[in-house]
């Protein structure tokens, strides 16, 4: 159950999410977003390796989108399928800026 | 009798007693102050010996005349004074010019009567002053009373040569001896003891400690006493007696009086003996003793005796000396059980750390439960149990029993067991495991050890157990409800016993609820004060006994089982028991309700969903839904503390049935609110968005309180 986080920061923010964000995981990720919200105007999110995401991700990605309406835009790239599922079923896909 | 001496010989006779102190003193201030003390040794006593020895020929050749042809002279003083205070070789130099001079000197007048006693005299003298000074004053100067008692002795000597001498002539001699005896004695004894006084130590060997209480003083002051008691009581006898004998016939005079004197001596000399037997008993032995009871004390095994005799200087000293011995020895004791002590804490973590100890080891694993405990004796005895998968559904499981004690056993045990598991792991049957791990122990087996070993290999699909038995106490099985019994079959030989041998694999069926328990001898060999050993039969009851089927109760009542028959006694072996109850493939899993947990749960769903082909995207929406439940129930069910969910798991017909039970506040989450999806990411918020994933990506779910429990089921097609 691990997740592997590789991150750039800056102006222009990258994440690269690699396997399972889930509960056990989730504060991890928040404190990587906690390191790169302050100065990024531009994020995004690489999911390509992202296994599987639990709502304690979507929570998460919901608080990185608003974070960044504020100030910037975000965007997701290469989203897997079964992620893109969820997505769709709770309604995110709607808000969120997804490039595949 | 003496004869009457003109002043004029006293005179002279004054003045041939101080010569030999006078060079004495001479030579002592010439050894203090001046170089004389750097010549060589040998030189020194050459130059000695010849000027003492010209004494001694000057003392001949100016003989007193003493009226009446009786010449007198003290010239046996000068050797002595040479031997006695200044060395031997000096004594025995100037002894043997004095006698050599004295016996060639007849061919210029000297007296033929006395010529081979006097040099014979002389020469004594010189020799006796060094056996004297080297044995018994130990290189020291004589003191005054004992220079005294040389010197008169020696002209004692001296007397009783020249009567000896001159047997036929003896009335010629003792005239003489009779004239000269009394003052010749006492000017030697005078002159050497003077001498004695001069010379003042200076060529001493060390330095003396003249305190009362050595036992050489003190015992040879009494012996003093007793020689002088009984000369006084030899001479008073013979004085009295001798001189009442009244008789003309010579010869009838000299058998009586040497009659009377061997008589007398004898009983003098046999109340000599008592006398001294008793003194050296009295102050030597009996001291001696008590230091050897003292000693015998210490040897047997009382060390914190104390010697405690301070009769004389010596036996202090011994005393001191002996207690000194003792603590050294002591403390050299006591670093050693130290070291002993250390080694005994290294055995012992060398033993802890190696076996597995946080129970329950598989949380996940729902098939069995399993515990073990191992109480290791003061001097650890190698025991060791053991467990673990060797396949995705076979647990090997074990107890040991290594030969010895200590740090050797402790590294044996460590070995044997590395070797078993490496074995069993590769996926070895268990006879096989058996025989290659006895073949691999036997070698490099220099220090001849052994281990006694019961393996199964538990498949917890199916409940049936294979396993072999080197050497190791039969274990104690119990199917459903009857009792336990033991389960005897022929074991194969201890390992590392010898090369070659083969073992047996034996076959048990569990049932779920089915008990085994192994354990060592270190069980059923445990002694109470009585010598009683515990014994089989008493295992067996105790275990029948128990009201509680969980392992741990078994292994904790067995234990106080034990500790309670052994009592005071002390425990000699390692106690060692395993104990495993198979449950059947139940599927079922408890544990407590934490985020933590979630990792264990997911991995025993997904054990079953892999052995049953589930596809991945299945899995992984099981996998959140899992998440999801129990993370809520983690964080909401039990708001007063902490508590426990059981998750159950089927899987039939393609899909996977999954039940979540918790005993926390009633909840269904079936009843909230799902969120409103179409909300902007301003606007949402993010509550219940878990349980609506579970809600979409499930097939079913639904939502029961039954009693005291949330009962939450969910399915989903794989």
């Amino acid at each position: 159950m691990s997740l592997t986080i590789e991150k750039k920061t800056g102006a222009k923010a990258e994440i690269t999410l690699i396997g399972r964000l889930d509960t056990t995981t989730a504060p991890e990720m928040e404190a990587v977003l906690d390191t790169v919200l302050p100065e990024a105007k531009e994020l995004v999110l690489d999911l390509e390796k992202l296994e599987y995401i639990s709502s304690a991700g979507l929570r998460l990605i919901l608080k990185a989108q608003k974070a960044m309406d504020q100030k910037g835009t975000m965007k997701l790239i290469h989203v897997p399928a079964p992620v893109m599922e969820v997505f769709t079923i709770t309604g995110f896909a709607d808000f969120l800026t997804i490039e595949s | 009798m003496m004869i009457n001496l003109s002043g004029d010989t006293i005179l002279r006779l004054v003045f041939a007693t101080l010569i030999p102190g006078v060079l004495s003193g001479l030579f002592t201030l010439l050894e203090k102050k001046t170089k004389f003390s750097a010549w060589r040794y040998s030189l020194k006593q050459i130059v000695i010996g010849i000027t003492f020895g010209i004494a001694a020929i000057l003392c001949t050749q100016f003989g007193i005349r003493a009226g009446d042809g009786v010449i007198m002279n003290v010239r046996d003083a000068a050797p002595l004074c040479a031997g006695l205070f200044f060395g031997g070789p000096a004594g025995i130099i100037a002894g043997f010019m004095g006698g050599v001079h004295r016996y060639l000197c007849v061919f210029w007048g000297g007296g033929k009567l006395t010529q081979v006693a006097c040099s014979i005299s002389t020469c004594l003298a010189g020799i006796f002053s060094a056996m004297m000074r080297r044995r018994l004053f130990e290189n020291r100067n004589s003191g005054f009373l004992s220079s005294f008692g040389i010197g008169t002795t020696m002209e004692v000597l001296h007397m009783l040569l020249i009567l000896a001498t001159n047997l036929r002539r003896v009335s010629y001699a003792f005239r003489y001896v009779q004239a000269c005896s009394f003052p010749m004695i006492l000017c030697t004894g005078m002159a050497v003891s003077l001498a004695s006084l001069l010379s003042g130590g200076a060529f001493n060997k060390r330095k003396v400690d003249l305190q009362k209480k050595h036992i050489s003083y003190d015992f040879g002051f009494w012996l003093l006493i007793c020689v002088v008691i009984a000369f006084l009581a030899t001479s008073t006898f013979t004085q009295q007696i001798v001189y009442h004998i009244i008789t003309d016939d010579a010869e009838l005079y000299r058998n009586v009086t040497l009659y009377l004197i061997v008589f007398m001596e004898i009983l003098i000399y046999t109340a000599l003996f008592i006398l001294i037997y008793e003194m050296l008993k009295k102050k030597v032995v009996r001291n001696l003793q008590k230091v050897n009871a003292g000693l015998n004390a210490i040897t047997n095994g009382n060390l914190n005796t104390v010697i405690d005799v301070r009769a004389y200087q010596e036996f202090s000293e011994l005393s001191d000396d002996v207690n000194a011995t003792v603590a050294t020895l002591k403390h050299y004791i006591k670093e050693a059980e130290e070291r002993i002590n250390h080694e005994l804490e290294f055995a012992h973590q060398i033993q802890r750390s190696a076996l597995p100890s946080s129970f329950p080891p598989y949380p996940n694993r729902t098939e069995f439960d399993i515990y073990a405990s191992m109480d290791a004796a003061r001097e650890v005895g190698g025991d060791f149990y053991d467990f673990y998968f060797v396949s995705r559904n076979h647990l090997a499981f074990l107890v040991a029993d290594v030969s010895g004690k200590g740090i050797p056993a402790a590294l044996f045990m460590m070995t044997a067991k590395t070797i078993m598991k490496d074995l069993a792991e590769s996926g070895l049957p268990v006879d096989e495991v058996m025989r290659k791990t006895n073949d691999r122990l036997c070698q490099n087996n220099e220090a001849g050890m052994f281990v006694t070993a019961w393996m199964g290999i538990l498949n917890v699909k199916t409940g049936k157990v294979t396993f072999a038995n080197a050497g190791h106490n039969p274990p104690l099985v119990r199917h459903g409800d009857g009792n336990f019994e033991y389960l005897k079959t022929r074991s194969g030989l201890v390992l590392a016993g010898m090369e070659g041998m083969t073992y047996r694999a034996g076959e048990l069926q569990l049932e779920p609820e089915d008990t085994i328990f192994l354990y060592t001898d270190g069980v059923t060999e445990a002694t109470n004060l009585s010598n009683e050993l515990y014994g089989e039969v008493r295992l067996n009851h105790v275990l029948n006994m128990c009201q509680s089927k969980q392992v741990e109760n078994l292994c904790h009542r067995v234990k106080m089982d034990v500790d309670t028959f052994v009592g005071n006694a002390p425990q000699f072996d390692d106690i060692t028991m395993l104990a495993l109850t198979y449950k059947g493939d139940l599927h079922e899993m408890t544990v407590d309700a934490t985020v933590e947990n979630i990792t264990p749960i997911t991995e025993f769903v997904d054990a079953q969903l892999d052995s049953h082909g589930c596809s991945a995207k299945a899995k992984m929406q099981i996998n959140v839904a899992v998440d999801e439940i129990v993370s809520n129930i983690a964080h909401y069910a039990y708001p007063d503390g902490q508590g426990q969910v059981t998750v159950r798991m089927e899987v039939e017909d393609g899909a996977a049935y999954i039940t979540f039970m918790d005993e926390g506040i009633p909840f269904d989450p079936l009843e909230e609110a799902d969120p409103d999806i179409s909300l902007g990411a301003e606007e949402r918020g993010v509550g219940g968005l878990g349980i609506f994933l579970v809600k979409k990506t499930m097939d079913t779910l639904t939502y029961e309180r039954c009693g005291v429990q949330n009962v939450l089921k969910m399915t989903k097609r794989i």
